[in-house]
């Protein structure tokens, strides 16, 4: 039940995120699924398989509803649910600031990744080293309106389950 | 041995929803023409999966875009019908100005044509009877402009009557529909000539041909002009068209009605000939002849 109230939290924040891109300004565009991808993994009232099969099938829709090549933002917000599960992240992420940082470092390792999955699977393509600062600067900004978003949907999610789920021992 | 099971079955699922991901990644990024036979039947497998993503991803944008998101749509309907409403009212306004440029280059071509001075007047009030006929007009130029009763009345369209009575700015026109007006006329095709008079009646606008012999040639649709007889009336002048003939066996004359051409109801504008007699500028040119 709870990883079913997550599913359909997921796919609300999906909607949200792709109805109202176009008010926000490139690249403080956040992704919405990524905080939500952090709490569960670090809540343990999902075990690991279904957690990792509902952000599996989340990032597979995000895929979908974005046009970016199928498998990328899927692969990124699987291996963050597995990251924050194998780190531990136990300790107190109640507090605003603490959710923010984290969020805001998890942004920065995901965009990383994404770009650089793109420049391993992508055809080679030239490459100025003034670019470098400029994708520096739209990394930096897009982690920042993550972990701006973030406080609220890790308020949210934790309302849903603790109406939805039984607390479960993560072992 | 459970807790094994579960780690075992964690440890699988974790490793194959990685790698699931990762091909997928990897056969779509690739050159189309560098993909392998693993790529190839990844992409068929995720093909229909692919499919319904995108099948519910349209499902939801129309949802969207058709029901929830149309209060901008009304906002601009709203907008958009109080602009064709403007557009609607400025057109009916072109209309009517287009019509009156229309009417008044007509009335000047008129007095271009015509062999004195003249003057144009707007018709300021018309006198109804109980059946909607125009029985007397009024114009918004009187004795200021010269103007003096017996001076005939034109339109674009040919004879309307003769000024009855003029006080400061104003005159009063009596059409020649009315009883007490009389015209000589000329039916040019047969040379037929009398004298036409108003019936005054109050429910249509009709005249009758007084004088016509019953050896005159007359038919249905003859036109009536002004035959310049007691140099009241230029000559040439439309007056109407003939609508219905009653030729007895006896006697000396027919009855012949006449329909005026003038439309005394639509009239808005008119000319008045500042001239009671054309007699001095017909003996000018027969002498100049």
């Amino acid at each position: 039940m709870p990883h079913l109230s997550m599913l359909g939290l997921g796919c609300l924040l999906l909607l949200v995120q792709t109805v109202f891109s176009k008010m926000f300004v490139h690249p403080f565009m956040p992704s919405l699924l990524l905080p939500l991808a952090i709490h569960m993994g670090i809540s343990p009232a999902y075990q690991l398989a279904l957690g990792a099969s509902c952000v599996f099938v989340l990032g597979y829709l995000s895929d979908s509803f974005s046009g970016s090549p199928m498998g990328l933002q899927t692969f990124v917000l699987v291996a963050t649910f597995l990251i924050a599960r194998v780190a531990g992240l136990k300790f107190s992420m109640r507090r605003v600031g603490i959710q923010f940082m984290m969020s805001f470092i998890a942004a920065l390792l995901c965009g990383s990744s994404v770009i650089l999955l793109q420049t391993i699977f992508s055809n080679p393509m030239p490459f100025r080293a003034s670019g470098a600062w400029m994708l520096l600067w739209l990394l930096a900004m897009s982690s920042f309106s993550v972990a701006v978003c973030a406080p609220m949907i890790f308020i949210l999610a934790q309302s849903i389950e603790s109406r939805s789920s039984s607390p479960s021992v993560l072992r | 041995m459970n807790s094994l099971f579960r780690r075992i079955r964690d440890a699988l699922a974790a490793i194959v929803l990685l790698i699931i991901p990762f091909f997928f990644l990897n056969a779509n990024l690739k050159n189309p023409s560098q993909t392998s036979s693993l790529d190839r039947i990844i992409l068929r497998i995720s093909a229909p999966v692919q499919y319904l993503a995108s099948e519910l991803a349209s499902s939801v944008s129309f949802v969207w875009e058709n029901y929830i998101y149309l209060v901008d749509v009304r906002r601009e309907g709203e907008r958009l019908q109080r602009e064709n409403d403007r557009l609607r009212f400025e057109n009916s306004q072109l209309w009517v100005a287009r019509r009156e440029n229309e009417r008044l280059r007509a009335l000047l071509d008129l007095r271009a044509r015509l062999p004195v001075e003249t003057v144009s007047a707007s018709i300021i009030s018309k006198e109804i009877s109980p059946y909607f006929r125009v029985v007397r007009v009024r114009l918004d130029r009187g004795a200021d402009e010269r103007i003096r009763p017996g001076m005939p009345v034109l339109s674009s369209d040919g004879l309307v009557g003769e000024i009855r009575r003029t006080w400061g700015g104003y005159s009063d026109v009596v059409l020649t529909v009315d009883r007490t007006s009389a015209v000589d006329i000329v039916i040019p095709r047969s040379g037929a000539r009398g004298i036409l008079r108003g019936l005054g009646s109050f429910n249509n606008y009709l005249c009758h041909v007084q004088y016509l012999l019953r050896t005159d040639d007359v038919r249905k649709g003859d036109r009536v002009y002004t035959s310049g007889l007691g140099y009241k009336f230029p000559a040439g002048i439309l007056v109407g068209t003939v609508s219905a003939i009653k030729k007895k066996t006896f006697g000396l004359y027919q009855e012949v009605e006449v329909v005026p051409a003038v439309n005394f109801s639509h009239l808005e504008e008119a000319t008045v000939m500042l001239t009671t007699s054309l007699k001095p500028l017909v003996e000018d040119n027969g002498s100049q002849n």
